[in-house]
């Protein structure tokens, strides 16, 4: 699939820019702080609902401004979609698919499809557990929209159960939550179970078009241990559990077990990769994860055009000769490539891509 | 800001549930350039809201008299009642003509974010009506959130071991729509609780 047309109003540093693009590698070259990452990241909110930048949607409407707007049109295998989002300041976002207001801006994900590499990358291999959480989930949305929901709820949920837990409550009270946080968590940890075991062939092959040497590995790692596979035996695991640990929940406040919880445990060989992996091989097995993804979500799209969109967030600054070789060949596979960086020198002497100049908010070509 | 009087009617205003600044702002001017005699009834109206209007001593439905109507009304079943989060929900109900039996208004669902827990809805006073006998059938018809969800099984855990029958309303898809056009999980839920055809 490709992005033809994308429309900023009032989003981040532009008041109003609009860009037609076309398949193949489209680049926006400009100094830091131009406003060349906000293009991407006006992509990735179309794709995730999410920037990959910012928690809070506030810092993504223009100063003095009460909301923004990206439209984008998303063409697959010759078919068109108009997508569109009204970020609001304090209110709930809206949205709409080819001009038709949908119920819940949920409706958009899985309309475009993206995998986004940055230079932050690195901390999926050497940041905290909360990384390779959000890694997966980003993931499991892509690939199944309908997880969007169980995440949220389950969220919600944990939230409520926490504020409860706070004030010392009656077993009683506790009982209802005790349910969605099983009933969710095990929905959510089952599909994150599913997602790894499909992910990790395209994981391991990628890290060997990049580095020879030790075979990688990658474990789900929850919290208290839980053995069953299927979301029903989970649910009946989360829940006894939850009796045992009531003690420590109570005197700490918190929830113990559920896919909050948890971790992906990436190895090099017999070895953990967290700490004991040079900054090299942390950077190869960051790539090989992003590159995995992409290639999971290109096998299971409905076949020719309908590739998701790679976008390349300054990376070639950050990599060697050998990974960005590797990731010139992940280019070569994708319908459409868009790249930010800050300097032409960065940007691979092969490359075939239509240049964009970004300064001070306006972007030429 | 507007000077005393208008921008205090202003602030009052944008206090309501869905009205955001710019519609309070707009509000307020209208009823500075209405005549008084249509203000006077607004005014009125508000003030006989606060003071005529009280809450059902049965089930805490809005009511006029110290019990509503529908608890009044001897044509009513008391084997079933019908347990809502608010009193908006009995009227929803109600134009449905489906339902005989009498209601029960919790004044809200379980959420302990917002500090609400089950001492602060009507339950006590459920389980009071649920202890004379006459009642055989509960039906949770609390809102299919997170938080009515909740309040539901709350309820259920209560209810069932007094021997009564405990039901949950259906959710599943909507009438007269279409089928592609259903969320996954409302879907899901209609997949869930599909029925064999008589």
């Amino acid at each position: 699939m490709f992005l033809s047309y994308l429309h900023l109003t009032n989003f981040r540093s532009y008041e109003n820019l609009e860009l037609e693009l076309k398949p193949g590698i489209t680049s926006f070259v400009g100094s830091n702080g131009e406003g060349k990452t906000n293009i991407v990241e006006a992509v990735g909110f179309l794709a995730y609902l999410r920037s990959h930048r910012t928690a809070s949607d506030n810092p993504l409407v223009r100063l003095e401004h009460e909301k923004a707007y990206i439209r984008g049109k998303v063409e697959t295998a010759g078919r068109q979609e108009l997508l569109e989002i009204e970020i609001n300041q304090g209110r709930a976002n809206r949205a709409r698919i080819n001009q038709q207001p949908v119920r819940s801006t949920r409706e958009l994900l899985g309309h475009l499809r993206a995998v986004l590499f940055t230079p932050e990358d690195l901390a999926l291999v050497k940041g905290d557990p909360t990384e390779r959480r959000d890694f997966l989930d980003t993931l499991l949305i892509s690939r199944t929209p309908r997880y969007a929901g169980v995440i949220a709820d389950y969220e919600k949920a944990l939230k409520q159960r926490n504020a409860l837990l706070k004030n010392r409550p009656h077993e009683r009270d506790l009982a209802p939550w005790d349910e969605h946080i099983a009933r969710f968590g095990s929905q959510l940890i089952a599909a994150r179970l599913d997602l790894i075991e499909d992910l990790l062939p395209f994981v391991i092959q990628a890290y060997k078009s990049i580095s020879e040497g030790d075979e990688i590995g990658a474990t789900y790692k929850s919290s208290q241990d839980l053995r069953s596979k299927s979301a029903a035996e989970l649910e009946r695991e989360i829940f006894e559990l939850i009796p045992t640990l009531r003690r420590g929940e109570m005197e700490r406040g918190v929830t113990l077990v559920g896919p909050h919880r948890d971790d992906l445990l990436l190895t090099l060989g017999p070895t953990p990769v967290k700490g004991y992996a040079s900054q090299g091989e942390s950077w190869s097995y960051a790539l090989a994860l992003r590159m995995g993804a992409y290639q999971l979500l290109s096998a299971e799209g409905m076949g020719e055009g309908s590739e998701p969109l790679l976008i390349l967030d300054d990376v070639f600054a950050e990599l060697d000769s050998v990974r960005r070789g590797a990731l010139l060949a992940l280019i070569d596979s994708s319908e459409q490539v868009l790249v930010t960086a800050a300097v032409e020198a960065d940007l691979p002497k092969s490359f075939n891509d239509r240049r964009f100049y970004v300064r001070e908010g306006s972007v030429r070509e | 800001m507007y000077e005393g009087a208008i921008q205090e009617l202003i602030d009052e205003l944008g206090r309501l549930p869905g009205v955001g600044p710019k519609s309070a702002q707009r509000i307020a001017f209208h009823i500075l350039q209405s005549e008084s005699v249509d203000i006077q009834r607004l005014v009125e109206a508000i003030r006989e809201v606060k003071e005529r209007v009280k809450f059902c001593e049965i089930c805490g439905n809005v009511s006029e008299d110290v019990q509503c109507r529908i608890c009044r009304d001897p044509k009513r079943e008391l084997h079933a009642i019908c347990v809502v989060e608010e009193s908006k929900d009995v009227q929803a109900i109600e134009k449905t003509r489906e339902f005989r039996g009498r209601y029960h208004v919790l004044g809200g669902a379980i959420s302990p974010i917002e500090g609400i827990g089950p001492e602060n809805l009507r339950i006590k006073e459920l389980m009071t009506r649920l202890a004379d006998g006459a009642v055989t059938e509960v039906i949770l018809a609390t809102d299919p959130n997170l938080e009515g969800e909740a309040t539901a099984t709350y309820l259920a855990r209560l209810i069932k071991p007094l021997g009564l029958t405990v039901t949950r309303l259906a959710s599943g898809l909507p009438v007269g729509g279409d089928l592609e056009y259903a969320d996954e999980v409302t879907l899901g839920r209609a997949f869930e609780g599909r029925r064999t055809i008589q």
